[in-house]
């Protein structure tokens, strides 16, 4: 059975009749199921524990990039569990880089079941899809054996799923890619548009990463859009913990 | 299939000018280092060093292409070229040698080609034999 988690934004609405369309396609499609709407105290993560609980094998998230991250982080406890994205609302990059362009297509991908094990990362508790910026960190050390560090400072970046197509960051390759970057802040939102090799970027493809920071400060960590705050962030690849339903157009970014 | 881009990143690690790696480093595919590397380097794919790399190691690889300082032991499985600007104080070890104009070595060199070197023990063995 289908469990559907609705995102709280979708109560809006200018929601209604884009959400009735899906339903009734999800109805001539035979895949409609157990509906969840997420509110104030209803989180992603307690619905989503709740359902699986209750047998459910396919959990598939209605909502936005925000929704779908906070949906990852909670479904990767539960390998086997396959995840289905029908994407709503602004941002949606997410569910284009698994080739899902639009709600109305989404039901149809969902009902040809295409599935996919992708690797995630997994920075302290949580689980990410794409990559992980961490600002203000001055050294790395890669799987226990050597340290990277720029020397007039800069950005680490630790890719599992690149948005962009020319960039590292294979989901299935079972590897990281750390990657440093001296110089300009905002450097990682176009690098790949030039070329690497004399560019000032630094890839290492790697399985864990240590990042500490220098004085025991607080730094700032953003993964999937989602910020943590620590002193220390353990990054390491869980290969295969996500099964996803993915469309034709699916791209490596 | 998910579908990759030509030229997307694969298995290279790159070391841009400016970053420092320290430690025991080897990469399963191609390296090219432009930066500051100290402890140990091995690539089992082909190796580049610009010439703004500075290298406190030893260093293995496939294939080498060397423009910059190493400081440590070089050993290529196949080809070791070292351009005009390459800075080499340590021993080298490799299948084969091109050294260009300008190059410096500061150490002892072995160049080995094993085919060649069969090839010279098998005619030797006929000779023998028909003596």
């Amino acid at each position: 059975m289908y469990h559907y988690i609705y995102e709280a934004f979708l109560t809006d609405p200018k929601f209604a009749k884009q959400l009735s369309a899906i339903e009734n396609r999800l109805t001539d499609l035979g895949i409609y199921g157990s509906v969840h709407r997420l509110a104030l105290f209803k989180t992603m993560k307690g619905t989503i524990q709740d359902a699986v609980r209750r047998g459910a094998k396919t959990v598939v998230v209605v909502g936005d990039d925000g929704s779908v991250a906070r949906a990852i982080d909670a479904i990767a406890e539960f390998p086997g569990v396959v995840f289905g994205i029908i994407p709503i609302g602004d941002k949606n990059s997410f569910a284009k880089l698994l080739g899902i362009v639009d709600a109305a297509s989404a039901c149809d991908i969902l009902s040809a079941r295409l599935v996919e094990e992708l690797d995630l990362g997994k920075v302290n508790k949580h689980y990410f899809l794409t990559s992980l910026n961490i600002s203000g960190a001055v050294k790395a050390e890669c799987d226990g054996r050597y340290t990277v560090s720029p020397e007039n400072g800069g950005e680490i970046c630790i890719s599992n799923f690149s948005m962009d197509p020319a960039g590292p960051g294979d989901p299935r390759d079972g590897r990281l890619e750390t990657m440093v970057k001296t110089g300009s802040k905002g450097f990682f939102k176009s690098v790949f548009a030039r070329a690497r090799s004399s560019s000032g970027l630094s890839v290492f493809p790697t399985h864990n990463v240590v990042v500490r920071s220098p004085d025991n400060a607080q730094m700032t960590a953003v993964a999937d859009g989602q910020s943590y705050q620590d002193a220390e962030f353990r990054v390491e690849v869980a290969p295969h913990r996500l099964t996803v339903i993915v469309g034709k157009d699916r791209a490596i970014a | 299939m998910f579908k990759k881009e030509e030229g997307a990143a694969g298995n290279e690690t790159i070391i841009a000018n400016g970053v420092k790696v320290e430690g025991d480093f080897s990469s399963p595919g191609n390296v090219r280092i432009d930066g500051t590397v100290i402890g140990s380097v091995k690539a089992e794919g082909d190796l580049i060093v610009t010439e703004t790399a500075v290298i406190q190691a030893d260093v293995s690889a496939a294939n080498a292409v060397v423009a910059g300082e190493i400081k440590g032991d070089i050993a290529a499985v196949e080809k070791l070229e070292l351009l005009g600007t390459a800075k080499i104080h340590g021993n080298i070890a490799c299948r084969t040698l091109t050294v260009e104009a300008g190059a410096v070595i500061s150490g002892n060199c072995q160049v080995a080609q094993e085919r060649a070197a069969a090839r010279e023990r098998t005619r030797e063995t006929k000779v023998e034999a028909a003596a």
